[in-house]
Order: structure tokens, then sequence, then C-alpha cells
């Protein structure tokens, strides 16, 4: 099943930390992903959301259900008619952690730096802006020349955390932009601020009294985020009190045991997680259209949805939500029929080894996917092997070639409402592979996507191709789509003021505190 | 006769021997015992996790097989790692000590202190590097467990080498014109024959233990082999709610890696006839 030995070091490092709930006002948080850098440009994933949207601020922030963005660093911006030209007007009472006041060459050298790391955001961004195209035209104005007029960029404005660009170039070595000074240390504006940091615990951050926005009557002092794989010392560490907030990824059967103990709440929200699961389409014998197809109708849906998850999500036929615009409603999806699998498998021609497929340690979900997908596999004869690993090591894979799995499934989770969150991403070329690490590559599909996601393009025509090349993903059948999931978040009963945005999936702290 | 019949007079001798001809019963037998033999592959979700009853004696785990099924197809795997484990960690640690022990000298130290060094690593820490170096397997388990298992049987046959090493028949053996392989195969290794069995029964024990806890951290068989350890693994999710699905596997490690323990102590008392438990004294 899960962990190897980093279990272990998980478990030795939670104890080695001091009793928790003993701080007035330290809320402690038990996370199943591993907080493996601090760099708030070098992840991009829901996991690790807490250190980026706690410590570092962006431009705008989204908040609420469904997601609405807030001006946050920015008060306001303008575009221009050509929808090339985007300039925002910055706040001028930002202060950094160490007191130096924010300014728009901080924001051009947080966006250079993104965009040279070419990780995180970068992969999204990168696209979109040329290094050197953006301007801080005074100290409160900064410029972004786009190099094509993206739909998109407005959504991703959020997501350009603003570094104190002194403070990082002072550590910079041989023109590392920081990358491994700010892998363990923090140099934003966020409503935390970093007081201890260790890849295998997590990290501890203290209040930030100066911070721009206005703090509400109550608030936690203290935030801790520590990692913890092991699912059912999560579970029990919260009923027990000595968590006070999980991850939204539990299974019902943990969240109907969450539901009746005493001293939990447990949350819910609408949401657009769609779990999916991509093959490499490059490497053989995956390749193979009609092995995919043999796989997609091996995936006995109905396993997953009605007796393990119990009926607590429904079925997405395509990768777009189906609560999402651009969703084509007439798909009807996959089915499981292993005649029809066995058919499509008789027409595969190469030779078909053991396929390796991906599971992330701490996620049941995931692996109980993989175990119905081997187990449908095996039944036409293909062998599936599982190999399970922290979310931070499978998605590190996922970006290499050579080490890319076989098949590897985890939910797509929301980073912006926009269906290129989830079509374009996973199958649009441009993002080979940060985000589209089933390598999958069709001229059709690009060109649709590509129109899409110019703000030019009128929005009956954006969603018009949307529904298209998802019907074109659908037939090639890149990637498996199972359920579009409820967010449930469990906390103690004393936490208030959770405020849920499928965008960082209720990770914002500023915002809660103990009743 | 004798021998064999101070073995039957100890119980608890007895009742490890019934433990283990029980494990050996439940993995030759498991396609006729099981209840429903397909489960270790196949699943029936709409039935998972269900407490033990008349259909299936044992529960049903997450993914709905029979529990009971599962754990007698995972005696095979229990007794396959504990054989072949054990049998190569002899095959390598007894020529060893064999020969370190005779020698003695240089040779003997190097050989030694290579086994001391072995020693001085936790087994289990060893185990898991090893393991997690090759990748997740049954056969990479056998192999972490036979290259951390060797050095208890270097250094025991070592030691009892180099105590007969000086007893008057080795000596006349030698003197007799005997070549060193002869004498240690057909002189020295029958007088010590008999503390490499008990060693290795308890050994047997130790092993299935080691081998399910690499399974329950992961090391071990992928999913979904019905091995003990990963069962165990599986099922902590389901705590305490789920009690019956770690409980299974859980009772039927203590059972067998009791009945090695017993039947070591029991082969002790009759084979060496220095150290007697209890019965000492009757004898």
């Amino acid at each position: 099943m899960s962990t190897k030995a980093l279990v272990l070091a998980a478990a030795l490092a939670a104890a080695l930390l001091p009793a928790t709930a003993s701080a007035q006002g330290k809320y402690v948080h038990a996370n199943n992903s591993n907080y493996d850098t601090l760099d708030p440009h070098a992840v991009f994933d829901v996991g690790r959301a807490a250190t980026r949207i706690n410590m570092y601020d962006g431009l705008y922030r989204w908040v609420d259900n469904p997601p609405k963005q807030i001006p946050w660093l920015a008060e306001s911006h303008e575009i221009s008619p050509d929808g090339l030209t985007w300039t925002f007007k910055l706040r001028k009472d930002v202060k950094f952690h160490d007191g130096t006041l924010m300014t728009a060459d901080d924001v051009v050298y947080s966006m250079e730096r993104i965009l040279a790391v070419k990780r995180g955001v970068g992969g999204l961004l990168g696209p979109m802006v040329a290094p050197g195209n953006t301007k801080a035209l005074d100290a409160g104005t900064v410029q972004f020349k786009l190099s094509e007029p993206s739909a998109l960029f407005g959504a991703l404005v959020a997501d350009i955390a603003v570094v104190n660009s002194k403070l990082v170039k002072r550590n910079e070595k041989d023109g590392d932009w920081g990358q491994a000074w700010l892998a363990k240390n923090e140099a934003g504006t966020g409503s935390y601020k970093l007081k201890r940091y260790d890849p295998a615990i997590g990290f501890i951050a203290e209040r930030f009294k100066d911070h721009f926005y206005p703090w509400g009557p109550k608030y936690f002092d203290e935030i801790e985020f520590r990692t913890v794989l092991e699912t059912n010392t999560r579970i029990l560490g919260l009923i027990k009190g000595d968590y006070h907030g999980l991850d939204g990824y539990l299974t019902p059967d943990a969240i109907d045991r969450l539901r009746a103990a005493p001293g939990v709440q447990v949350i819910e929200e609408e949401s657009m997680r769609v779990f999916q699961v991509s093959f490499n389409n490059q490497r053989p014998p995956l390749d193979d259209v009609n092995l995919r197809k043999a796989l997609s109708y091996a995936f006995d849906y109905d396993a997953i949805i009605n007796d393990i998850m119990k009926g607590t999500v429904i079925r997405n036929p395509t990768i777009i939500p189906n609560n999402m615009w651009g969703a084509p409603k007439d798909v009807k999806g996959y089915t499981y029929d292993l005649e029809k699998a066995k058919e499509y498998l008789a027409k595969v021609k190469q030779p078909i080894r053991p396929l390796a497929m991906g599971t992330l340690a701490g996620f049941s979900d995931t692996e109980q996917v993989a175990a119905i997908l081997q187990n449908g596999a095996r039944k036409i004869g293909v062998e599936i092997k599982l190999e399970s690993a922290p979310w931070g090591v499978v998605s590190s894979r996922t970006q290499n070639d050579d080490q890319m799995y076989d098949i590897v499934g985890y939910p797509k989770s929301t980073f912006y409402a926009d269906p290129n969150n989830w079509l374009g991403e996973l199958f649009g070329s441009r993002y080979i592979p940060t985000r589209n690490v089933a390598r999958y590559r069709n001229p059709e599909v690009d060109k649709r996507i590509e129109k899409a996601m110019l703000a030019t393009t009128p929005q009956a025509e954006r969603q018009r191709l949307n529904e298209e090349a998802a019907r074109i993903v659908f037939d090639d059948a890149p990637g498996i789509w199972v359920y579009n999931t409820k967010w449930f978040g469990p906390y103690s009963a004393k936490v208030g003021g959770v405020r849920f945005s499928p965008i960082g999936n209720g990770q914002e702290m500023r915002w809660a505190y103990f009743k | 006769m004798r021998s064999l019949r101070r073995f039957l007079a100890d119980r608890a001798a007895l009742l490890g021997t019934v433990l283990i001809l029980l494990l050996v019963l439940a993995a030759v037998l498991a396609p006729v015992l099981a209840p429903y033999p397909s489960d270790v592959f196949d699943f029936h979700t709409a039935n998972r996790l269900r407490p033990p009853s008349d259909a299936h004696w044992l529960g049903t785990d997450r993914m709905g097989s029979d529990i009971l099924s599962r754990l007698l197809f995972g005696a095979r795997i229990t007794i396959a790692i504990a054989v072949i484990a054990v049998g190569t960690a002899v095959v390598i640690g007894v020529p060893i000590g064999l020969v370190a022990g005779f020698y003695g000298g240089w040779p003997g130290d190097i050989l030694m202190r290579v086994s001391d060094v072995f020693l001085a690593v936790p087994q289990i820490v060893l185990a898991i590097a090893i393991a997690q170096t090759l990748g997740p397997s049954i056969e990479n388990v056998i192999l972490a467990l036979s290259l951390t298992y060797w050095p208890f049987w270097a250094r025991l046959v070592y030691a009892e080498t180099r105590s007969l090493k000086n007893e008057v028949f080795v000596e006349s053996a030698i003197a007799l014109g005997a070549s060193p392989l002869r004498v240690m195969v057909m002189h020295v290794l029958p007088n010590i024959a008999s503390a490499i069995i008990v060693r290795t029964s308890i050994g047997m024990g130790a092993t299935i233990l080691t081998a399910a806890a690499l399974g329950f951290l992961g090391l071990g068989a992928p999913s979904p082999t019905p091995e003990w350890g990963r069962m165990i693994a599986e099922s902590r999710e389901f705590l305490p709610d789920a009690w019956w699905y770690a409980t299974a596997p859980g009772i039927a490690i203590f059972l067998v890696v009791m009945g090695f323990n017993l039947l070591g102590d029991g082969l002790r008392d009759i084979l060496d006839p220095r150290i007697r438990r209890g019965a000492a004294g009757k004898a």
C-alpha cells in the first residue's frame, strides 16, 4: 500500500515535535503531501498550496466558492483593447516580512524569476509572457506585455507570488535566482511569516501583524502544517485534538468516521476536482490508441463511484468537470465492458509488457482507483504493477521523460475557473511535460485549445472549441476520467471562519480562528 | 526413539509442530480449503468491509475479497519467503563460519569482521535499505533477508567449529591424513548440525516477522498479492471499525512465528543435552 521509509521518518519527526494545542491560538494542520520546498515559484499544486497562500501574496487573490478574485497586492488593472498590455496599480502600503516596502521592482523580479526557473506556475505563464516583457512604470505600477492575448492571464495573476527581490538577490548563488535559498527560506509579504521549516516535518509560521490586509477580530497566532502521510494517524489525531484540520482528500469511509466523532466538523462544498488517470502516450505500448481504449473499457467505474466512494461523487465522462462550461454534455463516457476491451486489445499489434502505475502514498483514492484498474486490466490479460510514493516524488517523476510512469492517476484540482485548467493543461502540447504529464500531442486539439485561450475569441466560440477538443481527446483516450468530487473538509469543531475556495482548497488560514 | 518420546512429551514443542504443520497444510491445500479461491485477485466491491459471517468466516477486505481465502494463499508466500531466505542464509553463513573457524588466523578474522559489520547494522534497517533500492517485490525481499541473515549462522558455526577443532576426534582425523574439507564436512559439520537446526527453526520465525514488516512498509510483494504484512498495512486505514481486517492476518503471523519458536526450543531440548528446560531433571 503506502509509505516506505518516509512514513517512519514522518512518524519519528511528528514524535519529536512538542505536543500540540498547548500554545494559545495555534492551528495545526495535518497534510498528506510533504513540503519538500518552500519556493513559491517551484510548485503549483493544491497539496502544497499552504506555503504559497499563507506566506506569499499574489496581485489578486481567489476567495469563496464559486471562486472569485479580489484585489490583493494590486488595487486595480487595465487591459489594452488588443488584450496584450496589462497594467496593474499596486498598493503602496505592503511590507515584506523584513519590513521593506514592496514596489513594482519586486513584481518584475518575481515575474522574471517565474519565467526563468520554469517550474510551478511558470509552465502556464511561460508561453504567455516573454522574459523582459514585464516593466515597472513607476514604484506603484507594473505592466505586462503578453505574447498572445490570453484569456487566462487574468486568472493566473493571483499566482504571481511576489518575493522580496532585494533579499533574494542577496542570496543568489551562481545566477540560480536564489533557488537553493528560497527552497528553505521565505521572502514574502503574506499573512504568516515563516518560523521554522523542516522538509521532513513541515512548517510553522506566525502571524504577520503588519500585513496590509486588515486582520479580523479573531485569528490564529501561529499556524503549523505538518506532513502526516499515514491516513489513520491524521484521522485519529483530529479526533483526539492533536490536529485542527486535515486535507480534503479523505475517502467516504474516513469521512463517515469523522462525522460520527465528537468535536469534529466536516465542511462540505461543491468543487471541481476530476479524478483522472494519465497514460504515457509517447512510450510504447501505450502510444497505441487501441490499448488505451482497451484499458478505458476495462475500468469498473461503478465499483469506484457507488461502492468505494459510496455515491458521494458523480461520473464525469470527459476531463472537463460536468459543472464547468465547455464540457460536452452529449458524451456518455466509457463503460466497464470487458468484451469491448478485449476487442480493442486484439487490435494492438505490439507486445504488451507489464505496465508501471504510480499511486500517491496517503491518498487512498488514488490507491483504490489503481487497484480497480489493475484488476480490470488483469481480466483482459494486461499486467499493471503499482508503485506508491509521496506526492512530491510522484510529481517530480512525471516531469522526467525517463522516470515517468506508464500510468499515473490523481485528481485534477482547480487552479482557475476555465476549461483550460483541465482540458488544455492536461492535453495541450504546450504544457508537456509540466501539466500534460500524459505527453499527449494532437494538432487538431492544439488548434482548438490555442484559439479558445484567446481573449479575442468570443465566449460562445470558446465554449464550442472546448467542446470539440474535449470530444477529440475523448476518442483518443489519452487517459481515463472517472468522477467529479465534492470537497469534504474535516476540521476541529472549535475552528470557525474557514473560507473555502476550490482554488487553494481552504488552506488559506488568515480568515479562520478558534471559536 | 527416546528423543521422539521426549519431544512428544514436551507440549510446547508439540504445539509448535502442530502450528507449522497447519501452516504447511494451509499452503498446500489453499485452492481446496479457500472458500473463494479466485478472491486472491478478484474484487466484489459491493461486498466490501463485511464483518465475519457464515459466507465469509473472517469477513471481507476493502475491495470485497474474502479474507480467509487470501490468508490461505498468503501462507504460500510466507513459507516461500521463510524457506528460501533462511535457506540462502544457511548456505552462505555455514561455509563461511566453518572455514573461518577451522582455519582461524587472518582469513578467519576477515570473514568474521565482515559478518560483524553486517550484525552491527540493525537488520530491519538494512533490509529496508536493500529492498527500497532494488524496488518492491517478493524476490527482493528474499534477497534482502538472505543478505542480512547469514551472519547469524556464520557466527554460530564459527564459535562451534573453534571449540570442536581441538577435540581429540578432529585431531586424530587430521593426523590420519584426512583433507581439511573432509574433516570439516564429515567430522565437524555433523557435530554442530543440531545447533544449526535449532538456529534455523528460530530464524524462520524471525524471518517471517521481518518479511511481514517489510510488506507492511510497502516494500514487499506489490498489490494485490495476499502477503500477510501487506494485508495488515491495507487494513490499518479501516481500524478500529473493521477490526476483523487486521486481526486475521495479525493472528496468523503471531501463530506461525510462535510455532517456529516453540519448535526451535523443543528441538534444542532434544538435540543439545547440555541445555534442558524444565524437564531436565526428569530426563
